[in-house]
């Protein structure tokens, strides 16, 4: 597993620092050899210094915001050089093994910084090899390829084509229909809870919901939130309740303009035994209240399931593994978009629940990233090592539900039909030309479908003459 | 078991609740009805496994869902 960067900060005084620190960069051996210096306690936790970043002082705050008369810095808006000053610790830059990063940030003596990678912004970045897989497509299992960050997931989607123009999802809330989301991580601004029930943003930060509500971010960082969540073991009944509440909400206002689900069924009970289960019957009472929803004018995104063939999670149950048994109840409905997962080289998450769907054949319908640092991870909200990450189709249903925020902000007015028509005809096939039951379309892009939907060239049914080119 | 019973709009909910109990079912009242397009709304009940076949006969019982617990995937 690669190493990961992080800074550590040693408390340490250096009377001249900033002498020390000019000599450091002047001197590629003096910035070794004050490096090794300030981390030469900390050896078997598998550090690597980065040698061309030489330490860099931090100060203590009551110098730094001191008078100027009394050696703050506000002294050096003068013209004249200061005097040096001494430094309260340094901090050294550093390539660490992630299993030991738990252990290293537990010191007391030191303390560890992510040292995450930042983008120029508004400057065009040169074009990126990615690490994909051939066009064929593949399966990625246990134990799964190492998570990404949300940068190489943003410039796999091609959100700054849609970000450059001044989009970003702004003016778009998206309901989170999970267990609950941290509104003070989150931008939670509404929601709906039933009777001694758990509040709209008040959940914490590991909850599921919180990490649906990272994911959607991840394309539309200026989107909103609305959080219905469930409390203890989601059922039907409290989905339906949900789903009144959003359209309860949308009556007044509009709001939420979209929702995210990422729940579902892991086994299928015997139609004889059980003729009206959700999985069976078209016409539950959630299905019918999610078919009013979606016909109010707001897309329902529906994760695909976690039931796939090939490495199903371990709450699967064999009635409801792998094709045309793993994908059923809500989010095989027509009027949905069913997200299946893959990584970031375009293989297929192992997991992920494959068509035909039980009510609609034709899902899923689209594939989004998963296996991401969004919520979990180093440096993430929720923390974690290199070994937690958001994962799931769950995790990947969010993603989709973003890029889909991005675009409304957008392009306002979209349908969910137009919206989904969009999407497909964006979406970077994988695997057999066309609908498959392992990615459906394809992968959602959002550069791609920005593109159509600015063209107008959805409206001229492209993606039926697709579908019609590869039936 | 959890069940959703699905009724005409319009009716008295306490009154059905009642002659639900009699099968064996409870109901949270804090809990309201959830409207189904403009004719029918759905009650959330706790009842006895065979609840749809006792409730075949009831007229003010337009039809019993299962309220399945469902996994976050």
């Amino acid at each position: 597993m690669p190493k990961v960067n992080v800074l550590i900060e040693v408390p340490r005084t250096q009377p001249q620092a900033f002498a020390a620190h000019a000599a450091a960069v002047g001197s590629l051996v003096e910035s070794e050899k004050q490096g090794q210096s300030l981390v030469k306690d900390l050896a078997g936790y598998g550090l690597d210094l980065v040698a061309d970043q030489a330490p860099v002082p931090l100060f203590q705050e009551k110098t730094v915001f001191a008078e100027a008369a009394a050696g703050g810095f506000a002294a050096f808006a003068s013209p004249e050089t200061n005097p040096d000053t001494a430094a309260d610790s340094l901090v050294v830059s550093c390539e660490v093994d992630p299993a030991r990063l738990a252990d290293l940030s537990s010191r007391k003596d030191v303390r560890v910084w992510p040292s995450s990678e930042l983008t120029l912004l508004g400057i065009e970045q040169e074009e990126e090899e990615f690490d994909l897989a051939d066009s064929a497509g593949g399966v990625d299992c246990r134990p799964f390829r190492p998570a990404v960050t949300i940068g190489t997931l943003r410039r796999l989607l091609g959100v700054r084509a849609v970000w450059r123009d001044g989009f970003r999802g702004q003016n778009i809330v998206v309901g989170i229909i999970d267990e609950g989301v941290d509104g003070t991580v989150y931008p939670v601004v509404g929601g709906f809870s039933r009777p001694n029930a758990r509040r709209p943003g008040t959940a914490p930060i590991t909850s599921h919901g919180s990490m649906c509500a990272a994911d959607v971010l991840v394309a539309a960082p200026a989107a909103k939130l609305h959080d219905y969540p469930f409390l203890g073991v989601p059922n039907s009944g409290g989905a339906l309740q949900m789903f009144q509440a959003v359209l309860d909400q949308r009556r007044r206002d509009g709001t939420p303009h979209l929702t995210n689900n990422s729940y579902g069924f892991v086994g299928i009970p015997p139609r004889e035994s059980f003729p009206n289960h959700e999985i069976h019957d078209i016409n539950h009472p959630l299905h019918r209240k999610i078919r009013e929803v979606v016909a109010s004018g707001a897309p329902a995104f529906f994760a695909a399931g976690n039931c796939g063939e090939n490495c199903p999670s371990g709450r699967c149950l064999p009635s409801g593994i792998g094709p045309g048994r793993s994908i059923h109840g809500s989010n095989s409905l027509a009027e949905v978009v069913t997200i299946a997962a893959v990584n970031s080289r375009h293989e297929r998450i192992g997991y992920s629940s494959q068509g035909p769907g039980m009510f609609e054949p034709r899902k899923p319908d689209l594939a989004a990233y998963s296996h991401f640092f969004g919520n979990l991870g180093p440096g993430r909200p929720a923390g974690g090592d290199a070994s937690s990450f958001d994962n799931g189709t769950s995790a990947a249903t969010p993603v989709a539900a973003g890029v889909a925020a991005l675009l409304m902000s957008a392009i306002r007015g979209l349908t969910p039909a137009e919206l989904k028509e969009a999407l497909i005809a964006g979406a970077i096939d994988l695997g057999v030309p066309g609908q498959d039951d392992h990615t459906g379309f394809g992968v959602v892009n959002a550069a791609a479908t920005y593109m159509i939907l600015k063209e107008g060239r959805w409206a001229s049914g492209l993606t039926r003459v697709r579908a019609a080119a590869w039936a | 078991m959890k069940w959703l019973v699905t009724t005409p709009k319009g009716i008295d909910v306490g009154r059905l609740i009642e002659r639900l109990s009699a099968f064996g079912c409870t109901a949270d009242p804090d809990l309201a009805p959830i409207p189904l397009d403009d004719n029918e709304q759905v009650i959330e009940v706790d009842g006895p496994k065979d609840l749809p076949a006792r409730a075949s006969g009831e007229s003010q019982i337009l039809k019993v869902s299962p309220n399945s617990e469902m996994t976050l995937y």
